[in-house]
């Protein structure tokens, strides 16, 4: 795709987000694709968000939570962790562009690699073809 | 086939006059030809109603939800795919098992009404001739032979004994080889733009009946999320994304509980193939977490559990 992607990114409270605000104090400079939404822990993340919001025109998905291991709620993490596989197969499944929606484990200490993980999703998303895959046709313009 | 009713009706009976039970649900005779109805068995009068179906593809545990909080005692007649639904519920506390009594049934697999439709058109009238039906329709007859009727889940079955019962009917039968999901890799191999045209496509015909949800037996929320309006997660009407999407979700929200009865794709109207989803959710699950819905009465639901090392691949 040749305009700049649009990236809504699911960062948990304890771990990415604070790692992206690491990454910003720190001076680091990343890719500006991204549109965050702070989550609680990325369990909150229900399958059907990421769905929406390719629905909704997002180019790509990025969830990034706890290392497991180090979630603030002790287990969040790995239960999302198994929601997440079960989604990514059944999207891949039904044929959605790879790279598209992309999980991460983001520690709060992690500035360089959140810096790192949004390069690399913006590389990611900005080959894929055709991102009007679940993107709902409306009558009506959005924005 | 008979001698299967029989039994069944022999067992009803037996629990009725007995009063173990409140009532049997099982099959019944339906009203239009080569279709089975579900039927609620109250009186030991009328246990000769019951009878076991060729085309049963009703999954009978879905009635069982509805009893959630009565103290009825319910009989149930159930095949392989039955029963194992039957285990999810118990694992979801939706009944108690000391209120039920299985009638577990050995089923040689059903066939489908739905394949039948395909194959011979509107049907009129129906006769079985041994190996095959005859079909009366209204551009003439049709013999067409049970193996083409059978649909894509009995034939994947490897399931095909109650995995819970009290008392079982039927011979045993030796399960297939393999492990029946030959289907989902055959369509892995499409390349993914033909995969999304291939669900964009099966969609379209979707008039969002939820005739699907209505007959799945773990489609049990007391509101689903497609009719939830604040916030609205699938908006009403037939978008094609809003068609996908709620298909995708509720295949999701089945994973790790669908038995792949194949009564979702039987009840839907427009005969749209449901199925290549269901059972690649299945596969997920297996091949993922190492679970099978509904045959071990003591695992954990997946994704209500976890293991520290989980692959994770996936994650950057």
């Amino acid at each position: 795709m040749d305009k700049e992607p649009r990236i809504l990114a699911f960062l948990c409270n304890w771990c990415s987000y604070a790692g992206a605000d690491l990454a910003g104090t720190s001076r680091i400079q990343y890719p500006t694709t991204l549109r965050v939404l702070r989550v609680p822990c990325s369990a909150r993340v229900n399958p059907q968000f990421i769905l929406k919001a390719l629905q909704e025109g997002a180019d790509g998905v990025l969830v990034s939570g706890c290392h497991p291991g180090d979630c603030h709620y002790l287990e969040g993490n790995y239960y999302a962790r198994r929601k997440f596989a079960a989604m990514r197969d059944l999207l891949e499944y039904v044929g959605l562009e790879k790279g598209r929606v992309r999980f991460s484990w983001v520690s709060a200490a992690e500035g360089g690699k959140f810096a790192e993980v949004v390069k690399e999703v913006t590389n990611g998303v900005k080959q894929v073809k055709d991102t009007t895959q679940f993107l709902k046709k409306r009558d009506w313009p959005v924005e | 086939m008979s001698s299967m009713t029989d039994a069944i009706r022999e067992e009803a009976r037996k629990i009725l006059s007995d009063g173990k039970v409140d009532f049997v649900i099982g099959y019944a005779e339906g009203d239009t030809p080569i279709q089975a109805k579900p039927v609620f068995i109250s009186r030991v009068e009328d246990v000769d109603k019951l009878v076991w179906p060729s085309f049963g593809l009703v999954n009978l545990a879905t009635y069982l939800s509805r009893y959630r909080t009565s103290k009825d005692r319910i009989g149930i007649v159930a095949k392989g795919c039955d029963s194992r639904s039957i285990v999810a519920l118990l694992k979801e506390n939706q009944i108690d098992r000391d209120r039920l009594f299985i009638i577990g049934v050995n089923c040689p697999g059903m066939l489908s009404r739905q394949v039948a439709r395909e194959k011979a058109g509107e049907i009129i009238a129906a006769e079985n001739k041994g190996e095959t039906w005859s079909f009366t329709t209204v551009e003439g007859n049709k013999e067409v032979s049970c193996f083409e009727l059978m649909p894509s889940n009995c034939a994947a079955c490897r399931h095909h004994a109650p995995v819970i019962s009290d008392v079982v009917v039927g011979d045993p039968i030796t399960e297939p080889d393999g492990d029946g999901y030959d289907s989902v890799r055959e369509f892995e191999k499409k390349s993914a733009p033909e995969r999304y045209q291939y669900l964009m496509s099966e969609m379209s015909a979707c008039i969002r009946c939820y005739a699907c949800r209505q007959a799945c037996p773990t489609c049990n929320c007391d509101e689903c999320f497609v009719d939830i309006t604040q916030p609205r997660w699938v908006d009403k009407g037939l978008e094609s994304t809003d068609l996908a999407i709620w298909q995708l979700i509720r295949v999701y929200h089945q994973a790790g509980r669908c038995v792949d009865c194949g009564a979702c794709e039987e009840a839907c109207p427009m005969g749209v193939k449901l199925l290549w989803l269901t059972r690649k959710m299945n596969f997920i699950v297996k091949e993922r977490f190492g679970f099978e819905a509904g045959v071990d009465p003591e695992a954990l639901p997946p994704l209500a559990t976890y293991e520290k090392d989980d692959s994770q691949e996936f994650i950057l």
